[in-house]
C-alpha cells in the first residue's frame, strides 16, 4: 500500500486542532516548508511530528516563533554534541 | 496509593496565593517540559506531577477539597477500603517496556488524583491540547548481548498489545536508536500512525573492547615466545586463530588482524578489524637454575 506522503494543510488543521494561522507563521519563520500542487498547499508528512512539537512548546509555555527557531536549532547542536560524546565515551573505555 | 503534596511538586506552601501557583508552575513547566529534555524519563515524570498539581491547586474548588483531603489523611484507609470494595479497575493503564514517545500524554493522573476528583483528565485551566492528528510515537528499548550482533538477526517484539517482527541489522551500535514508520500509536481521523524508536542496549558478553566495527584485546605471551618467537592460538568471534609472534616482539606490541572485527552496520559483507596487544608475561618464582641463567644473560648486556 502506499504511503501518502503530504497532507493537505486545510485537511490537517480541521482534524487536528491546530489553527492554519499557526501553520502559516511556521511558514512564514522558515520552520515547514510547503508542498504546492494545483494552488492546494500539503505539509509533508514527515513534518507532523516537528509541527506537533512547535505546537506543544507555543501553546504551552508560550514561545514565540523566534524563540521556537531557537530552541530547534539549540536542540540540534544539543543532539550532536551528545552523539559526539557518546562516541569519545567508547573511544576513552579503550583505555580504562 | 500515596498521598501527594501537591505544594511541595511546586515548592510552595499552603498558604501560597493563586499568583504563587501560577508563576511557580510556569517556571517548573519550562524547566521540565519533554520536547526540551529530550530521552529524559525523569523529566517526563516530573511534568506530569508538575501538572497534575497544577490542575488542583490552579482550580479553587479542586484545591479546597485537596486542602480538606489532606488534612483527613488519617481516614483516607477507609476511603480507600470503599473505593476497592466498589471494584474499581483504574490500573490497567500502565504500560510496560514502551513508554509515550514525543507525544504527552496528559491524561495519565496518579490513582491518587483519580481517587480524589475521578479520571476526567483535564478541565480546562487554559490548556488547550491538540487532538493529535498523527498517531503517537513510540519508545522501546531491546537489549542484546554482543553476540547476538554477529549476523541480521529476525525477530518478535512485542510492543503494547502489538507484536513486530524486525530484522536487527547485524553490528547495530550500543544506544543506537532506529525509527520504524508507521508502528506507533494509530493516528487520528485517518492521520498517519506514529512511528517506532528502538534504542539498543548491546551488552558486551565477550572479552573484546569495541569501537564501531572494531574490536579489541590484549593477549598475554610467555617471554621466551616474545623474545625467541612462536607461534600461538587465540580466539576470535569467529573461532580459533593461530599467530605467529614474531621474535624479539616488545611489550605491547599492537597486531591488527584485518576483517575479524564485528561485521560493519548496512556493510553487506564487510568487517571491521581485530586489534591484538601482547603483552608479556615475566616469569616468577625463578628457580636457583634460573637465576643463575639470567645472571650469566645479564653480563652478555
Amino acid at each position: 500500500m502506499a504511503r501518502e506522503k503530504y497532507i493537505l494543510v486545510e485537511q490537517y488543521c480541521k482534524h487536528s486542532n491546530i489553527e492554519d494561522t499557526f501553520i502559516n507563521r511556521l511558514y512564514e519563520y522558515g520552520l515547514i516548508v510547503f508542498e504546492e500542487k494545483q494552488n492546494d498547499l500539503y505539509i509533508d508528512e514527515n513534518d507532523i511530528s516537528e509541527i506537533e512539537r512547535m505546537f506543544r512548546l507555543h501553546n504551552d509555555l508560550g514561545i514565540n516563533f523566534e524563540g521556537l527557531d531557537v530552541i530547534r536549532r539549540m536542540l540540534n547542536r544539543m543532539d550532536k554534541m551528545e552523539k559526539e560524546m557518546d562516541l569519545l565515551q567508547k573511544k576513552l573505555r579503550l583505555y580504562e | 496509593m500515596e498521598f501527594i503534596d501537591y505544594y511541595k511538586i511546586l515548592g510552595l506552601t499552603k498558604s501560597a496565593s493563586e499568583a504563587d501557583i501560577k508563576k511557580a508552575y510556569r517556571k517548573l513547566a519550562r524547566k521540565h517540559h519533554p520536547d526540551l529534555n529530550p530521552n529524559d524519563k525523569s523529566a517526563e515524570q516530573k511534568f506530569k506531577q508538575i501538572n497534575e498539581a497544577n490542575e488542583v491547586l490552579s482550580d479553587p474548588e479542586k484545591r479546597k477539597k485537596y486542602d480538606q483531603y489532606g488534612k483527613d489523611w488519617q481516614h483516607a484507609d477507609s476511603y480507600e477500603k470503599a473505593r476497592q470494595q466498589q471494584g474499581s479497575q483504574g490500573y490497567s493503564n500502565q504500560r510496560t517496556y514502551t513508554s509515550g514517545g514525543q507525544g504527552f500524554d496528559e491524561s495519565q493522573f496518579s490513582d491518587f488524583f483519580e481517587s480524589m476528583f475521578g479520571g476526567g483528565g483535564f478541565s480546562g485551566g487554559g490548556r488547550r491540547r491538540t487532538a493529535q492528528f498523527k498517531g503517537q510515537d513510540l519508545n522501546a528499548t531491546l537489549r542484546l548481548n554482543l553476540t547476538d550482533i554477529l549476523q541480521d538477526q529476525k525477530q518478535t517484539i512485542s510492543v503494547g498489545d502489538k507484536k513486530i517482527r524486525l530484522t536487527i541489522p547485524a553490528g547495530v551500535e550500543d544506544r543506537q536508536t532506529i525509527k520504524i514508520r508507521g508502528y506507533g500509536g494509530e493516528g487520528m481521523n485517518g492521520g498517519p500512525k506514529g512511528d517506532l524508536y528502538i534504542t539498543f542496549e548491546i551488552f558486551n558478553n565477550t572479552r573484546f573492547k569495541r569501537l564501531e566495527s572494531d574490536i579489541y584485546a590484549t593477549e598475554n605471551i610467555a617471554l621466551y615466545t616474545a623474545l625467541l618467537g612462536g607461534e600461538i592460538t587465540i580466539e576470535t568471534l569467529s573461532g580459533k586463530v593461530k599467530l605467529n609472534v614474531k621474535p624479539e616482539t616488545q611489550n605491547d606490541t599492537k597486531v591488527k588482524l584485518t576483517g575479524k572485527g564485528l561485521p560493519k552496520y548496512k556493510k553487506d559483507g564487510q568487517f571491521g578489524d581485530l586489534y591484538i596487544t601482547y603483552k608479556v608475561e615475566l616469569p616468577k618464582n625463578l628457580s636457583a637454575k634460573e637465576k643463575e641463567l639470567f645472571t650469566e644473560l645479564s653480563k652478555l648486556r
